[in-house]
């Protein structure tokens, strides 16, 4: 298994990507120079890039490297806050539709059905309008909406396992319901589960991004990356640096994810790499 | 066939009024009072104009009798009034839809016509440099965030070399709408891509293609009538799945290129807290989505009848 994962280029590249992101995130203090919000300074007010700042500052004279290795801080926290609520909503969710049937399978099926005629995005700025921007709001509005692939994933899983032998011996021998999911099912499922919440903070983060962009998520002055290019937009033409750099920070962020998402569902799903190498 | 587009009619009508009414709820538990907003922001309102203004516009009502109203009037194609132009909310809609309709389109044979291109060539010579070039190209293209290509191209085309517009929409002009259509359908490409040289792989190896071969067909033919058309079926599956989502995904890219669409009108309806503009937008956009979803699902299961019975 371990050779597996050592040999998979996707998970080599992504892991390194995201290794190095997560370090930059945590360690911010310590590579970046100055204060993302605080250290104003007008008199070196949209500097380009150069030997006294790699990136170049911003209108208010901020050192715009400090604000995008702040930004990593902020998305990661985004992406991991916002997909484990999707993860925990769509797994228990999913667990009880597939688990128990009936009823309470076509209740949650209905309002999954009702969710996905929804675009996420469009819902997501549906509440987000609703209840304001802001950082915790955001969380609140992208951690409700895009849990229905887990919990669909979740549910066929569950439906599958359900059937099987050692779940029916467990029942006989009197072991309860919530001691079977917990204990015999949800185990049995957790790969694909794994696969899709990898592949859900990079969606997260990127929504969070495009939402801060729209200037309903993050306001300014934090350094949230869509945020930050939803100012630069209007410097285009003065600072592209403005632009270039915490969009480009979006982008491999993102495709560190889905490189590892990628990685992790070619070793984990069986029935995708059975496809795969069919021929 | 009847029996089933019957069928999903019946699911398709309660889905709109339950997400119609998500929405309206939603919508008007807002915090803040409309009728505030209807006047003028910068002065306090004496009472008895607030009062005025609810009684105008039918707030004291109850809620229930509100939902009611609108569903009444939404029937009849009337999405009420813009509380800040004071203007007919379809009117305002009637006159962005061409903008985010042409949009869309362009970007959708942007996406097709490259990514099946690329995707079938890559398929064919599968391990070779350009099948690996259009791979990495795939991997980049799904991970680049559309609004932050739309700048990196009006700053490499607009800004720098001065080719394209940088924005607006010229009154129609097609050049208006290179840019933004290609920043948003870079990402369905590469999705289209994929899925095309994963189809065309697997079609290749399937007997009849042997057959072919052995048969002693000419490879032009073995390859454009076997090969491509049957390993187009799963590319018009996912070609359906991301289209009804790309009417939504284009609000980003109008407030980019400064396009006046549905996405843009929606933009400054929430910045001046429009709520009925809001709605109308949102609804539009929604209604949009599922009605293409609606249309696809019949054409699938025209062109696989396996479909009907499920």
């Amino acid at each position: 298994m371990m050779k597996k994962f050592l040999r998979s280029k996707n998970i080599l590249f992504g892991g390194i990507i995201i290794i190095t992101l997560i370090l930059l995130a945590v360690f911010a203090p310590l590579f970046a120079p100055y204060d993302p919000v605080k250290d104003l300074d007008l008199t070196r007010a949209l500097e380009p890039p150069g030997r006294a700042f790699l990136m170049g500052t911003d209108p208010y004279g901020r050192d715009l490297l400090s604000r995008v290795i702040y930004g990593t801080r902020i998305s990661f926290t985004l992406g991991l806050i916002i997909q484990t609520l999707n993860t925990i909503i769509g797994v228990s969710l999913g667990l009880c539709a597939g688990y128990f049937g009936g009823k309470i399978d076509d209740m949650i099926m209905g309002l999954t059905n009702i969710m996905l005629s929804i675009p996420t995005l469009i819902l997501a700025l549906t509440l987000m309008v609703v209840m304001g921007p802001g950082i915790i709001n955001l969380i609140i509005a992208l951690g409700f909406v895009s849990w229905t692939y887990t919990c669909r994933v979740t549910r066929a899983e569950t439906l599958s396992i359900k059937e099987r032998q050692f779940i029916e011996a467990a029942r006989a021998s009197g072991v309860s319901n919530f001691r079977i999911i917990r204990k015999h099912i949800l185990p049995n499922i957790l790969s694909p589960i794994l696969v899709i919440a990898t592949l859900g903070i990079g969606g997260a983060i990127l929504m969070a991004a495009t939402l801060g962009f729209l200037g309903l998520g993050a306001q300014p002055p934090s350094p949230e990356w869509g945020a930050m290019l939803s100012s630069g937009r209007d410097y285009i033409w003065a600072a592209p640096w403005l632009c270039v750099f915490p969009g480009l920070a979006i982008f491999i962020t993102v495709l560190g994810l889905n490189l590892l998402g990628d990685g992790l569902r070619d070793i984990l799903d069986p029935r995708l790499i059975t496809k795969k190498y069919k021929n | 066939m009847n029996k089933f587009i019957i069928r999903r009619l019946l699911q398709f009508i309660p889905t709109i009024i339950i997400v119609s009414f998500v929405i309206f709820i939603l919508l008007n538990i807002v915090p803040g009072d409309p009728a505030f907003l209807c006047g003028d922001t910068r002065r306090a309102m004496d009472a008895k104009t607030m009062e005025m203004i609810r009684e105008k516009w039918g707030l004291n009502d109850p809620f229930y009798l509100r939902y009611g109203k609108y569903l009444g009037n939404l029937v009849k194609g009337d999405l009420g009034i813009s509380f800040q132009t004071n203007r007919q909310v379809s009117e305002l809609l009637k006159e962005r839809i061409p903008v985010t309709l042409k949009l869309a389109s362009i970007t959708m044979l942007i996406a097709i016509l490259g990514g099946v291109f690329l995707g079938f060539i890559s398929g064919m010579k599968q391990g070779s440099f350009l099948d690996l070039f259009c791979m990495i190209g795939a991997v980049t293209g799904r991970s680049i965030p559309s609004f932050w290509l739309g700048l990196m191209l009006i700053y490499l085309l607009s800004v720098k070399l001065n080719i394209l517009p940088s924005g607006g929409y010229g009154g129609g002009n097609i050049l208006y709408l290179i840019l933004p259509a290609f920043s948003l359908g870079i990402g369905y490409m590469a999705l289209i891509a994929r899925v095309t040289r994963a189809s065309v792989i697997d079609v290749m190896n399937e007997d009849y293609i042997r057959t072919a071969r052995s048969k002693g067909l000419s490879e032009f033919v073995i390859r454009y009538k076997h090969i491509f058309k049957n390993a187009l079926i799963p590319v018009i599956t996912i070609i359906g799945l991301q289209f009804g989502g790309l009417i939504a995904a284009t609000v980003v890219i109008e407030k980019v290129f400064s396009l006046p669409g549905i996405g843009s009108l929606l933009i400054q309806s929430i910045y001046r807290r429009d709520v009925a503009l809001v709605q109308g937008c949102i609804l539009l956009i929604i209604f949009s989505f599922l009605i293409i979803n609606f249309v696809i699902d019949i054409l699938y299961a025209y062109i696989d009848p396996r479909i009907r019975y499920q």
